[in-house]
Parts: C-alpha cells; sequence; structure tokens
C-alpha cells in the first residue's frame, strides 16, 4: 500500500473533497434532467486490480452511494491475481462480478468470449448518460484503443466499445538532467544517438556511484514488446503483420531495430534480461541509471523524495525518433462491464461517474495519471501535480496526441505472440544470435500460433 | 403368497451393504476427485481454448506427444523438469546428510544450530524467493560479499545458466533443513552399539559411513528422495516469483509452462497435456521408490 504523507497532495486532496461536496447539491440541482438515483436500492460489485486508480475510486464510493442509493462492493486484488481470479468468474459465466479494469489486450480475450458487455449503446442513450458527461472530451486514441470489431488480426478502433479509459501510459525518454549536465551530452534524438550517449555513460562515476548508462524492461514477455522495445520497433518503421497477414517479425525494418535494441540493452545492468517494469523503476529510482526507456507515468514515483533518490534531477522527453520516425506505445486502465452482470444500468451509473470530468480530475492526486480527458489533462489538478516535474506534462499530452498509438494487431493470441516475439528480442541479447535469425524463428511461430486461432475461429 | 414375518425376513442391512454405506463417503470423494482430474486427461488429448470452449477437438495426443518431440517449447520445459529434480535431490540429499552428521555430534553447542539450521524452513517460499531475488541483483547485496573478498559479480539471474542455479540455490536454502531433521532422526535410530563397536574394531569415519551409517539410512534416504524428487519436479513459487521461467526460458519447466498455456493464454489443451506428463513422472518416481521399501520388507 502507499503511504500519502506527501503533504501537498493531502492538502490538494481535501480541497478537492470539499469542493466536491458543496458542488454535490449544486450538481444534483444543476443536472435536474438527468437522474442519478434511477437504479436507487440496487447492488453492484467491482472488481479492481491494485492500481492508484482503485485507490482513488475506493476512497470516493460513499459519494457514489449517496448520490445514486445504489450499494457497492467491491474487492483489490494485485493484478496477476486479479486477472486470474476475473478469468475464472467470466469464463463461468458468473455474473457477481459487474465492472472490472481492463485494457486493451484483455478486452480482446473477454469479447472474443462474449464475457464484455458493449459500452457504445449506454452511451448513446440518454435516459442513461447524462450529457454533461461529455464523451468528446476523452482524447480519441485513449477510446478507439477500447473499440474492437472481433476480427482476428484486424478491426482495431472501430465496432464495440468495451471499456471506457481511466488513465493511460505512454513511452518516452527519462534522463537524469544532472548526469548529462555534468557530462556535458545534449539529450538524445535519435536511437543512434541514444544508443552512443548511453553506452558513453555505461560506468560513468557521479557522486560516488558507478551509473548504468540506460535501463529497460529485459524480459521475455509482451509488456517488453509494447513498451521501450516498441518505441525502437515503431521508431524503424515496423509493423507486426505484413500485408498478406502473416508475421513481420522478421522483417528488415524489424531486425534493424531489434539490433538497434541489443546495442541499447548492453548499455545497462548485466542482469537487464530479468528486468520487468518494478525492476526497471527501482533501478532508475535509486539512481543507478543515466535513462529509461519506458512508461512517463512513472515520473510519480521518480519525483516523490519518499520513494525515490532523484527527485529534482529528472527530465523528460519524448521517445528517440527513427528513420521512420517517433513510435510510442500505449496502455489503458479502463473500466469494463460483465456481459453477465445483473445490474446492468446500475454498473453504467458507476463507469460513467467514476470516468466524469470531476472525479477523474479528484483521482488525479493519488496517482492516477495520465488521465484521459483532455479537459482534466489541462485542468489545474494536473497542472498543480506535475508543477515540479519539469516538462512532464507538455511531454505526455504530445505523446498521446501524435505518436502514442497501439501498434499490434488485436487478436485473442496476442499474449502469446507476444511473448514470443519479446523472447527473439532476448535471445538476441542473451545469447548473442543475430536479430535475423531468432526473429526468424519467432515469425514462424508466430505465424503457427495465428494458424491455430484462425482456425478454431472458424 | 404369504409375506415371512419382519423378524424372520433376511435383515436389509446385511454385512455387505453396511460396508458399502460406510465406504460410500469415501467413494463419493474419491469420484469428486476424479472427476475433474478426468476430464484434465480429456483436455490434455484436445485443443481447447477457454474462450471457445464449444471448440474443443479431440486432437489424438498431439499435445502430449509434442511433450516428447526435440525442439518444442514442452520438451524445453521437460528437460529442464529434469534437470531441477536431479540437481536439487542430489545436492540436498549430500548436503543435507553431511550437516545432519556434524549435528549428531554429542556437543551441546548442535543443540542450539538444530534449531538454526531448521529457520529457512519457517519461512514461506515465495517470501524466501522474493528476498534471495533482492539479494542477488547485480548490486545486491551477495555480489558486494563477493567482490569484497576478490571474487567477481555473478549475474545471478540475468544469465541463463545463473538463473537456473540461483533457483537451485534459493530451492536448497528454503528444503535442506527438511533433509536434515529427516537424516538427523535417521542417524538417532542407529543403535548405538554398532557404531561403539565400530569405534572398537578400528573403523575409520569413510569405513563407518560406507557401512553402517549409509546402508541403515536406505529408509530415510528413500524417503528424502521421494519428498524432495516430487516437490522439485512440480516446483513453482521459486520459479514464479523470480524469473517466471527465467532469461530464453533457462528455468522454465513443466509446471511453469503449464501455468502460462493455461491461465494466461487460456490454452488448456497444451496445458494439461504438460501437466499430464508432469503428473506421471511424479507418480513414476513415487512407485519406484516406494517398490524398493516394499523390496526391503520383504527381506
Amino acid at each position: 500500500m502507499h503511504k500519502r504523507d506527501f503533504t501537498r497532495r493531502a492538502a490538494m486532496k481535501s480541497l478537492l473533497a470539499a469542493t466536491a461536496l458543496a458542488a454535490l447539491p449544486f450538481a444534483a440541482a444543476h443536472a435536474a434532467d438527468f437522474d442519478w438515483r434511477q437504479k436507487e436500492g440496487t447492488e453492484i460489485h467491482i472488481g479492481f486490480s491494485a492500481h492508484s486508480m482503485s485507490d482513488a475510486l475506493v476512497s470516493m464510493i460513499p459519494e457514489f452511494e449517496s448520490a445514486t442509493g445504489i450499494k457497492v462492493n467491491y474487492e483489490i486484488a494485485p493484478e496477476n491475481d486479479f486477472r486470474v481470479k476475473l478469468n475464472a468468474q467470466l469464463a463461468a459465466g458468473d455474473g457477481s462480478v459487474d465492472i472490472f479494469m481492463t485494457g486493451p489486450s484483455t478486452n480482446w480475450e473477454y469479447s472474443a468470449g462474449k464475457w464484455i458487455e458493449d459500452l457504445q449503446p449506454y452511451v448513446d442513450n440518454p435516459s442513461l448518460t447524462d450529457p454533461a458527461w461529455d464523451f468528446a472530451d476523452f482524447f480519441t486514441n485513449a477510446v478507439d484503443v477500447n473499440r474492437w470489431t472481433g476480427e482476428e488480426f484486424g478491426g482495431l478502433g472501430t465496432g464495440p466499445l468495451y471499456a471506457i479509459p481511466m488513465n493511460e501510459e505512454g513511452y518516452s525518454l527519462t534522463y537524469r538532467k544532472d548526469v548529462l549536465e555534468k557530462e556535458g551530452i545534449a539529450v538524445p534524438e535519435t536511437v543512434d544517438e541514444l544508443i552512443a550517449a548511453a553506452q558513453k555513460l555505461k560506468g560513468v562515476e557521479f557522486e560516488g556511484k558507478v551509473l548504468d548508462g540506460i535501463v529497460v524492461r529485459g524480459q521475455e514477455f509482451w509488456p517488453t514488446l509494447i513498451t521501450g522495445y516498441g518505441s525502437v520497433l515503431a521508431a524503424y518503421g515496423a509493423t507486426d503483420l505484413n500485408a498478406d497477414g502473416t508475421s513481420a517479425a522478421d522483417s528488415p525494418e524489424s531486425i534493424e531495430a531489434t539490433r538497434k535494441w541489443v546495442e541499447l540493452l548492453k548499455a545497462g545492468p548485466g542482469d537487464i534480461a530479468s528486468y520487468g517494469w518494478e525492476q526497471a523503476q527501482a533501478h532508475f529510482a535509486a539512481g543507478n541509471a543515466v535513462f529509461l526507456l519506458d512508461a512517463d507515468h512513472m515520473a510519480e514515483v521518480f519525483e516523490n523524495p519518499q520513494k525515490s533518490q532523484v527527485a529534482g534531477k529528472v527530465g523528460y522527453a519524448l521517445a528517440p525518433s527513427g528513420p521512420a520516425g517517433r513510435g510510442s506505445g500505449i496502455w489503458l486502465w479502463s473500466l469494463g462491464m460483465n456481459a453477465f452482470s445483473d445490474n446492468k444500468e446500475g454498473a453504467w451509473l458507476f463507469i460513467q461517474w467514476a470516468s466524469s470530468k470531476a472525479v477523474m480530475a479528484r483521482t488525479v492526486p493519488y496517482g492516477n495519471i495520465n488521465p484521459t480527458r483532455r479537459s482534466v489533462a489541462e485542468g489545474p489538478e494536473m497542472t498543480e501535480y506535475v508543477a515540479d516535474w519539469g516538462d512532464y506534462n507538455k511531454v505526455w499530452t504530445e505523446n498521446l496526441e501524435k505518436h502514442a498509438k497501439w501498434r499490434w494487431n488485436p487478436s485473442t493470441s496476442f499474449s502469446e505472440a507476444g511473448n514470443r516475439w519479446a523472447l527473439a528480442a532476448q535471445e538476441s541479447f542473451t545469447l548473442g544470435t543475430d536479430p535475423a535469425e531468432t526473429l526468424k524463428a519467432a515469425a514462424s511461430d508466430i505465424n503457427a500460433v495465428m494458424e491455430r486461432v484462425r482456425a478454431a475461429a472458424q | 403368497m404369504q409375506t415371512i414375518p419382519k423378524d424372520r425376513r433376511a435383515p436389509f442391512w446385511t454385512e455387505s451393504r453396511l460396508a458399502l454405506l460406510f465406504v460410500l463417503p469415501g467413494l463419493l470423494l474419491m469420484i469428486g476427485v476424479l472427476w475433474p482430474f478426468l476430464q484434465g486427461v480429456r483436455w490434455s488429448f484436445s485443443d481447447f481454448t477457454l474462450t471457445r470452449p464449444d471448440a474443443l477437438r479431440f486432437n489424438g495426443g498431439a499435445n502430449i506427444v509434442a511433450v516428447f518431440k526435440p525442439g518444442t517449447p514442452e520438451f524445453a520445459a521437460l528437460t529442464v523438469t529434469l534437470k531441477f529434480a536431479v540437481s536439487c535431490v542430489a545436492i540436498q540429499t549430500v548436503a543435507g546428510f553431511a550437516v545432519a552428521l556434524l549435528l549428531n555430534w554429542p556437543a551441546r553447542w548442535t543443540k542450539v544450530f538444530r534449531v538454526l539450521v531448521i529457520m529457512p524452513m519457517l519461512v514461506p517460499p515465495i517470501a524466501a524467493t522474493i528476498m534471495w531475488k533482492v539479494m542477488l541483483i547485480e548490486r545486491g547485496v551477495v555480489n558486494y560479499l563477493l567482490q569484497a573478498i576478490g571474487f567477481g559479480g555473478v549475474n545471478w539471474f540475468g544469465s541463463p545458466t545463473m538463473a537456473f542455479w540461483s533457483i537451485v540455490l534459493i530451492d536448497t536454502w528454503i528444503f535442506t533443513p527438511f533433509v536434515i531433521l529427516i537424516m538427523l532422526a535417521g542417524l538417532q535410530s542407529i543403535p548405538k552399539e554398532i557404531v561403539e563397536a565400530s569405534h572398537v574394531d578400528g573403523a575409520g569415519f569413510l569405513a563407518r559411513l560406507a557401512r553402517i551409517y549409509i546402508p541403515m539410512m536406505k529408509p530415510f534416504i528413500v524417503l528424502v528422495a521421494l519428498f524432495r524428487g516430487i516437490d522439485s519436479l512440480k516446483m513453482f513459487d521459486a520459479i514464479w516469483s523470480s524469473t517466471k521461467g527465467g532469461p530464453v526460458g533457462a528455468t522454465k519447466n513443466l509446471h511453469v509452462f503449464a501455468y502460462e498455456q493455461g491461465i494466461n493464454y487460456l490454452n488448456f489443451g497444451r496445458s494439461m497435456a504438460a501437466l499430464f506428463i508432469l503428473w506421471v513422472l511424479c507418480y513414476g518416481l513415487s512407485m519406484a521408490l516406494l517398490s524398493t521399501r516394499r523390496a526391503r520388507a520383504a527381506q
């Protein structure tokens, strides 16, 4: 659990709470045409994954209950356990959890099993959705990533809306301002510049510590593929599928990008092949690396003097560019609805409430960033929260507007295919095999997986 | 037809019917356990993905065959499983036996150490793994100490070979106390007269080891090999909490492979096939070891 004794945030929260409480009667009177109490007396159950968003919403549940008369039960579990339990419940057709946290790739698994509800009809229904909720306020990229037509390896961004996004994560370059200044190195703009800088700075001594050039995720799982490694792939124009639908893991662009990625890994700590996001974040927060190419909102940890040793020394920049420009992946935590729920309208009221402008803004001080609404991104809570973080706000908003995209064709087999690709990258680094070889083997395995999925979908 | 009066009729609850009644709860329990097991076996011989349950197709055991086909991830997992089992059992049995011999010394300080030596076993395996994981990072405590005494740092979890041995290290740290306990019990069951007689006959330590200790400890060694063997064949906690299958699959045993296939990819056909083979291995090991006890009992 996080100890929120960061006094400025505590002050912010109580100020916002007071404002919100004062605003409630006003809101009730103002939105008299929209009936928040239409499902009064019913009960809903929410499954949360351990996350600052969950902490934020859980603390505000009593307000929802008093505003709508709906009783809310909830459960928070660590991410892996949360997913396992949810999969079991959905596979059994269990309607006991009405709302759950989900993201792009899990949406696809759930929709293939017809376990998740299409929310577009609820959004479009004037008796269930307050016009003040303002659907257009969401960043389009963030919403569309939650849409899928259900076509294996296609149809992303259109079709049913499976979840409402609550926070966004983009991937960009985080660096140690103080080290770059002292060593007289400019912030790298391109992948080659980043490799050069990271390799030059590997082993540099700074304030009594020997630093690694860069730290990233090196594990052989799909999160590696969509984060730092994904940004390098995008910079070289690598895509996941060829025009004929076969895997493009072994395309020339992908091979070149992977060679560059291996060079970056060499400038990192020796055991980087075992690093997931937690280790990468901890490594940078402990002041052991000069660069980090991963989630932008890790800034929340780095800028907190109680959680990191580098607070105030961190700079933010977009991911390095390559021959095909800049690219970033995207991850969203969103709220989805169980297709087997007995109280879908009540569940929709909660999702609407949680993602409304006022409530989303109030989750920001809990660390629920980056907000998926334009008004909240530019609003006072976000500006105040990141006030001391230099260019942070400018970088992530630009990233989301221009570069952050989900770059992987949707499929129920995404995690398996993604893991296989990430494994090839890891093999190239750990075993020293040329990416042309490892990626070719990966492409053939991924093709086999896609064959199997296509056959089963008939 | 005349009805026979009540007291002359054969009782309803005959001995065999009564026996059946008593056995019934156990029988129901067995069916309750067997039913999912048999379902699992059925899945292991089929293509079955949880998101499309109607598409369960019998595939003639292709997934099972894959476990024995070199080059498949399943076969790699099988090799890793066997490597783990052999390494862990060998190291833990020898180390445990050695420590038990030391603790069997009739000195006062051994009593204190007997308590201390059990402590690793009291730590939950996942907590122990996370603790070791933190100690074994490149800039961690262990490398720091190694460098302080002049050795270089080791790439514990980053290199495939060392990741394998790191897991063996963690498993050994947690479970050798178990081996020590059993071996100690065994050593203390050896009649003192035999040991004293060997002293009188002028036998050296090695002779005593080979002629007295090991032969008389055989049932205990078999017990240890059985328990540790089965546990290390199906090792999961230490691997999943640290490497999740390790760099380039170097620590991915059948259990981890099955978990990944089933829980992450919802591909229960492949997952159950790996688990079925794992079950056969465990069962086979226990049968092999228990048959040695039967053979000895028959002597």
